[in-house]
């Protein structure tokens, strides 16, 4: 069967449906979040494929691990013996630390607010091909281990992103790099509170709208600081690595490299913040804005306390 | 119409598809290729009442789900250049190798420029090398019309 002339027409005006189609669906997608349902249906179905492509790197890395030699095992495993203890000792002290804090607010007759997390769970970075002009990984954990949409996803070093699209079994993080993501912080030295906006490929994160005379300086550690109502307080985000004021801003430059470094980490933490805890942050400022995920309207209009 | 045609086609573009999303060292990344685009406006070339618009237009869908980006950004690049192929389909076999790579060179970069402006629209602007896979895969395209020819044991005239 060859056909010599295919339907001109019919094609053309198929032609114009899809575009018509794409058209809405961006729309619909960066400007409203309007397709997360469908895009997660298709991101569940995708899973299977998208394990197969995954298997080749995640076999090569346990290839890796495989032929790692004895001495540097045995190196490794003396480093990580010593950081362990380490982290025992201060454990010890935080103990401490809560016990001491808890017995102080009570005298004080305040509320005492923790912000330690129910619950969390390790998951593995998938290595499939993603858009590389987001900032993002995917994980293998989804919608049925109760992964839910906007939830923040930390590494062993810091506020790592969080989840945008979610599969069954599969979610796409966006991290805190990422150009439309923005983040509440505080700086930890001086209490000098900012908004951390991802700057993209770079890799960074900036702080726009800090007065020239804020107190910031370089090497300053950022922690998130709870006001987004997302993030829960407390965990590094980033050191502050230049803080500039060209002569006649108003407007402080500061640029901070984010402590969790995606290249390096091959497993992530998702947490379910409690409930309670983001209560009692909404309640003590109730001037913030809520965020919403929402891609434009994202960080836009925070106002700054 | 070839007679394996029927396996050649669902074949061809899972396997592209299944590259496009494999994960490979940042060292590589630069000379990705769209290797899915290429092999769908191959056969929108070669078998024109199989693979059009609407396939083209579905498996760009399922490339920016999967690619967790712009949705529909693809959807549109692959079905506009579908199209174009599409139209010309009977002129473009006629053309030696080296026009059929200008060709495919020019569509990509149409296809680039398209997703060049959406993402700068969007706020996330692409860095200079974005254009390069577009060179790329007009590289490629002599390679992949010589592989699948010899698959659908045709003759393939190079230059």
């Amino acid at each position: 069967m060859t056909t010599l002339f295919i339907r001109g027409p019919a094609i053309t005006l198929r032609l114009l449906l899809l575009v018509g189609l794409a058209i809405a669906a961006l729309i619909a997608d960066q400007r409203y979040r309007a397709l997360e349902q469908p895009r997660g249906l298709i991101l569940t179905l995708l899973a299977p494929a998208q394990a197969v492509a995954d298997w080749p790197m995640s076999q090569w890395q346990r290839i890796e691990a495989l032929v790692a030699s004895r001495v540097s095992l045995i190196e490794r495993s003396q480093q990580l013996q010593a950081i362990n203890q380490q982290l025992a000792i201060q454990q010890q002290h935080f103990d401490t630390l809560v016990a001491e804090n808890e017995r102080l607010s009570t005298l004080l007759g305040s509320v005492t607010v923790s912000n330690l997390p129910v619950r969390y769970r390790l998951a593995r970075i998938v290595h499939v091909a993603l858009d590389p002009h987001f900032q993002q990984v995917q994980i293998d954990l989804g919608r049925a281990e109760q992964v839910y949409l906007g939830q923040p996803v930390i590494s062993s070093d810091g506020v790592f992103g969080q989840v945008v699209h979610l599969g069954r079994h599969t979610a796409q993080v966006l991290l805190i790099t990422d150009a439309s993501h923005a983040l509440p912080v505080i700086n930890q030295r001086s209490g000098q509170r900012g908004v951390a906006r991802g700057d993209g490929a770079s890799g960074l994160l900036r702080l726009p709208f800090l007065p020239a005379h804020a107190d910031i300086r370089q090497g300053d550690l950022l922690l998130s600081s709870g006001l987004g109502e997302r993030f829960p307080r407390g965990y590094p985000v980033a050191t502050v690595r230049s803080v500039v004021v060209p002569p006649g801003e108003k407007f402080a430059q500061v640029v901070a490299i984010p402590v969790a470094q995606p290249h390096q980490i091959q497993e992530v933490l998702l947490l379910w913040p409690d409930e309670s805890d983001l209560d009692v942050a909404g309640q003590a400022n109730p001037a913030t804005s809520t965020f919403d995920l929402g891609g434009t309207g994202f960080p836009r209009a925070l106002q700054l306390p | 119409m070839n007679n394996n045609d029927w396996l050649l086609i669902p074949g061809t573009l899972l396997l592209a598809f299944f590259a496009n999303m494999m994960a490979f060292p940042d060292l590589f990344e630069l000379l990705r290729l769209d290797l899915l685009l290429l092999v769908v406006l191959y056969w929108c070339i070669r078998a024109p009442e199989r693979v059009g618009v609407s396939v083209a237009w579905v498996l760009g869908l399922l490339t920016d789900v999967a690619g967790g980006g712009l949705l529909g950004m693809m959807a549109l690049i692959y079905a506009l250049t579908a199209y174009v192929c599409l139209m010309l389909h009977q002129q473009v076999r006629m053309l030696p190798m080296f026009q059929q790579s200008l060709l495919v060179l020019v569509l990509l970069l149409a296809g680039k420029l398209l997703g060049y402006l959406l993402l700068v629209f969007c706020g996330r602007p692409p860095s200079a090398t974005f254009w390069v896979a577009a060179v790329i895969g007009a590289l490629a395209w002599p390679l992949l019309c010589g592989l699948f020819g010899q698959w659908r044991k045709e003759s393939v005239h190079l230059l």
